[in-house]
């Protein structure tokens, strides 16, 4: 009896540990990035910051992570004004304790000053409100082009036609002067005054007057050193420190960088990077004597922007050309992070290999070869399974008997072997190649791509067989990425190669070359068994090539179409030349198009049942979606590449242009999202494509799929076939900012739509509640032969939001769009979102049916198996040898 | 050693001097109560149908194990009555009696029985008899030319 409360109370122990370390979302990262600098604040341990996209936020002083953004704009050290995007309302807080004033605005904040007496300004758009007992709020006509001090002074400055004016603050707005100048000047702050600039004209701006400067010294200034009243220049391959007159102070080298001392004018501190040592210099302006320290850090970058965050203790933020940001004081570096994030071209995976796994099993080689369902091969392929499940069940107990204690080793083999942890790579704008480990968080590779300035932009990014490139060493068979940088300005195509194995970088390519239209990855086959991956560059000329150079790509129909300037262009390649197959004008503005065909992505099953019968999706990834406005009217087409037909048309009015539209073709379904003004909601706009054939016979598909082989596809644009286009609308309860579709290995698993809230949320929505095959009303009965479903939920116009699906739980981020990657689990893939902030999780669209969930209690399937043969031996034997059953046998 | 044995297919001739008598009124009570016999396993069968039907009603359309375990059991047993036909009327085997009309209500019986449970099968889906059921037959899309989304531009 002992025993078996003791077992009992085991198995209650072991569940309830199982509930303790299940965690909702316990594979989830999320990094926020604060992106290029622009202006930063310090105190105490926070940066308050503004980068080069406006956004403003808060840094961490201690560990460099972004604490909160987009959320307030800075007074001062001790006041910011707060507001909420979508409410919009702003609140003006002192050191964060009490609101001092509020206000509903439209526009986003821009400044917020702080008067003579103490009085708040702030500045939205084209508004100044003073919050002194609401004093005055005031609409100017011209626009703001700063708004700063002069000398303690709240200034305005406006740009006016042929003219900026300075106005000052104080009890109302009141002009001080204006002067000449263009319309496209900019500010810079320079002490306690102003620095205005543009093509013709350069001004100081002081509180009265403006003082001319020389344009020629001012044409070549890198940085304004305000509290010195000093300019940094840079002519020829000279870089000085200079004063507004143009007397040389200090000479530089041209990757040193300037520091203003912002305490006092006696110092400046200049920073240089070298071969892996950065060298702070402080300079005395006084004694001109220098002073220098060296702190080793692993970069060859140049610096792009260092800020002094504390006098006392040296303490720079450091940014260099590939955003990598560096926190450096006297005692080394303090924290390190790759901001280059911020702006991602690409994302693309890697699997692990795993070297536990890399036997081949030659029952799935025979299926490969033979055919799955080949009867001559069946009692081979029997032994062959049974042998190799053998082999398997053999690897799989020594592998966990030497791993055994090892948890977490077992379970990150496990993880990698199943693809559910792999490597994910961003190639960023700012030319950097991240490699993180989607686990971990763990930067594993940095890689640069150099050689080309910022005019360059990523047109494709493909992958081929290495051992194709000639000049490239590397014999293995393995796909190599190849990049393809354009650059409009250059007219020339930089091709790179990317070789992840050993960590390489190389440009292979530079050629002139007209804008690149089109990039296709292509297999070229060789013969029987052969083939190899090529990528088909087309340029607005319509001139052909490829990369590697191959001749014969003429195996297979390639069907290609644009959007030239408002005309669609349909073309045939072949032979290697491009055959115009039609065009089409487009009366309306092309907002968006999409193609139903998506590179990588299996072949998708056609038939789907629904309460016992068989209907058919139309999948033709000749088709595409355009989407036009007209007014506030919303068109959408749906057109077959092959002919230039539009299949498909319809409209939907009230739509707001304003908003956030999205398009996406997938199969047979097209979404659309867009803000409906009637409604005041954002809708979800579904049309579906079915073949108008439906079979309720079980002998009729016998006799059309297994004795003879009916073909799917017919062409279902000509006159006499019937093609069912169904289209619905649904209302979406939140703001819809991206909507996208999940995807996993053999697309077997149910699609869900992955939207993006306005908010910065991520939602999962069941694909079924937005299908166009909902019925209208509950009692509706359902035809033998209707594409209406017996087994939907009836047709609501407002979609239920269950929270349980929101993939980011309660967190919200600033992100833009998300890439996902599938995992050699069917029921599971990686899903990455990204934008100023980057989320990281897994999804498993229609559960994870071909997993044990991650709260699986190993230990206690273990401690109660273990405990039921105990209590089993032991029962067994007291029963034995009790007295009532030896008197049974005596009897 | 020796044994005798005896083969119930092959009826031995009848002894010189010996004749069987059929026609007298014990022979005709014997038959009858034969034919009452045979008509008594016969019909065994139906007497388990409303049986079968009540307990198959109360398992519901549920997929569990107590619904697989009775619908297993009514399926064995629907078999197993039709396969133990001969064996539940070898007593009544060679008696003067045709059994042929017996046989067949007790196949019937049989039938019916395996009938409610197939049709209980159908029911909760275990029977291949609808179109959705052959929904692998049908192949995969696949597209024969290679379609480019307009410019990446």
């Amino acid at each position: 009896m002992l025993l078996l409360i003791v077992s009992v109370a085991g198995i209650i122990f072991n569940n309830v540990l199982a509930l303790h370390q299940y965690q909702a979302g316990v594979h989830d990262w999320n990094k926020r990035l604060f992106g290029e600098l622009k202006y930063i604040q310090v105190q105490d341990q926070t940066i308050f910051y503004q980068n080069t996209n406006n956004q403003n936020g808060i840094i961490d002083k201690s560990t460099g992570q972004v604490n909160s953004r987009n959320t307030y704009t800075m007074c001062d050290s001790y006041n910011y004004v707060t507001y909420e995007p979508n409410q919009q309302i702003i609140q003006l807080f002192n050191e964060g304790y009490s609101v001092l004033a509020e206000e509903e605005i439209s526009d986003n904040i821009d400044h917020c000053l702080i008067g003579l007496n103490g009085e708040f300004i702030i500045i939205y758009g084209k508004t100044i409100f003073s919050t002194f007992n609401n004093k005055f709020t005031e609409k100017v006509d011209h626009q703001i082009i700063h708004a700063g001090y002069i000398f303690d002074v709240p200034v305005v400055v406006l740009q006016k036609q042929n003219e900026i004016c300075i106005y000052q603050i104080r009890e109302s707005i009141t002009l001080n002067y204006c002067v000449e100048s263009l319309n496209d000047g900019k500010i810079h702050e320079f002490g306690n005054t102003l620095i205005y600039q543009d093509a013709k004209f350069a001004y100081q701006l002081k509180e009265k007057s403006a003082k001319l400067l020389n344009f020629e010294i001012i044409k070549k200034v890198d940085k304004f050193v305000g509290y010195s009243q000093t300019l940094v220049i840079t002519e020829k391959s000279k870089k000085q420190i200079v004063n507004l007159d143009g007397q040389v102070e200090y000479e530089l080298s041209q990757d040193e960088f300037v520091i203003q001392n912002l305490e006092n004018q006696k110092y400046y501190y200049i920073l240089k990077q070298i071969n892996n040592e950065l060298k702070i210099v402080s300079y005395d302006r006084d004694t001109k004597q220098t002073h220098s320290e060296v702190i080793e850090l692993q970069t060859n970058q140049l610096i792009l922007n260092a800020f002094l965050i504390d006098q006392n203790k040296r303490q720079f933020l450091i940014q260099y050309q590939d955003l990598q940001t560096v926190l450096v004081d006297n005692k080394g570096v303090r924290w390190t992070t790759e901001q280059s994030l911020i702006s991602i071209d690409t994302v693309f995976y890697e699997k692990y290999e795993n070297q536990e796994q890399t036997h081949k099993n030659s029952y799935y080689e025979s299926l490969e070869k033979h055919g799955t369902n080949n009867p001559l091969y069946l009692i081979q392929n029997f032994i062959s399974r049974v042998l190799n499940e053998v082999k398997d069940l053999q690897e799989v107990v020594t592998h966990f008997i030497d791993n055994l204690g090892k948890e977490k080793v077992q379970t990150r083999e496990m993880e990698q072997t199943y693809g559910l942890k792999q490597k994910v790579y961003f190639l960023t704008t700012y030319g950097t190649l991240l490699c993180y480990d989607t686990q971990e968080l763990s930067l594993l590779i940095k890689l640069q791509i150099n050689n080309q300035d910022k005019s360059f932009r990523l047109v494709a990014h493909h992958q081929i067989d290495s051992n194709l490139i000639t000049h490239f060493d590397n014999n293995d068979a393995q796909p190599t990425h190849v990049l393809f940088y354009y650059s409009k300005e250059k007219s020339r195509l930089n091709t790179f190669i990317l070789d992840l194995q050993h960590g390489i970088i190389q440009q292979v390519a530079s050629q002139s070359s007209k804008n690149i239209v089109w990039t296709l990855p292509y297999r070229v086959e060789g013969g029987p068994g052969q083939h190899h991956n090529i990528v088909i560059l087309i340029d607005e000329e319509n001139n052909i090539f490829t990369y590697p150079k191959n001749d014969s790509i003429n195996t297979k129909e390639i069907i290609l179409y644009r959007n030239d300037n408002g005309v669609l262009r349909g073309y045939r390649l072949f032979k290697n030349e491009l055959v115009n197959l039609w065009t089409i004008n487009m009366k309306d503005e092309i907002l968006i198009i999409r193609s139903s065909y998506h590179v990588g992505e299996e072949n998708p099953r056609v038939a789907i049942w629904d309460d016992r019968k068989v209907i058919y999706k139309l999948i033709d990834h000749s088709n595409f979606a355009i989407l036009t406005s007209d007014g506030d009217k919303l068109k959408l087409f749906i057109i077959n590449a092959k002919t230039g037909k539009i299949i498909y048309q319809s409209v939907q009015s009230e739509a707001d242009f304003n908003q956030p539209i999205n398009l996406v073709f997938d199969e047979h379904q097209v979404f659309v999202t867009y803000y409906n003004k009637a409604q005041m909601m954002f809708e979800i706009w579904t049309v579906e494509i079915y073949h108008a054939k439906i079979e309720v016979s079980f002998i009729k598909m016998l006799e059309n799929y297994y004795f003879t082989k009916t073909p799917i596809i017919t062409n279902y644009y000509k006159a006499d076939f019937e093609a069912f286009f169904l289209q619905q609308v649904y209302g979406y309860p939140f703001g819809i900012k991206y909507l996208g579709m999940s995807r996993t290995q053999k697309s077997l698993t149910k699609k869900n739509l992955l939207i993006i809230t306005t908010s910065g949320q991520l939602h999962s929505l069941d694909r079924n509640l937005v299908s166009t095959r909902r019925r209208e009303k509950a009692d509706q009965p359902i035809l033998e032969y209707s594409l209406q479903s017996a087994e939907l939920p009836p047709y609501q116009y407002q979609l239920p939001i269950n929270f349980q699906n929101m993939l980011s739980y309660h967190q919200t981020f600033d992100i833009e769009k998300f890439s996902i990657e599938s995992t050699n689990l069917e029921s599971s893939a990686l899903l990455l979102v990204y934008g100023s902030d980057i989320f990281f999780t897994r999804i498993a669209p229609d559960k994870t049916y071909d997993m044990l969930l991650d709260n699986f209690n190993y230990n206690a399937l273990i401690a109660t198996t273990v405990l039921i043969l105990v209590a089993t031996k032991v029962l067994s034997k007291l029963v034995k040898s009790s007295k009532q059953v030896k008197q049974f046998y005596l009897n | 050693m020796w044994e005798i044995k005896i083969k119930k297919e092959q009826s031995l001739p009848d002894p010189v001097g010996y004749k069987k008598a059929f026609d007298d009124c014990q022979g005709q009570e014997l038959r009858d109560d034969l034919e009452k016999k045979a008509m008594g396993i016969a019909k065994g069968g139906f007497g388990n149908i409303f049986m079968i039907m009540f307990t198959l009603y109360m398992t519901g359309n549920m997929m569990n194990i107590f619904t697989i375990v009775i619908i297993g059991q009514f399926l064995w047993q629907a078999i197993s009555t039709i396969a133990k036909m001969d064996q539940a009327f070898s007593l009544l085997e060679n008696r003067g009696i045709s059994l042929f009309f017996y046989k067949l209500i007790y196949l019937s019986a049989g039938l019916l029985q395996l009938g409610v449970v197939l049709y209980k099968l159908y029911n909760i889906g275990l029977l291949p008899l609808n179109s959705a059921d052959w929904i692998d037959l049908v192949p995969l899309h696949h597209q024969e030319e290679i379609v480019v989304p307009y410019s990446y531009n």
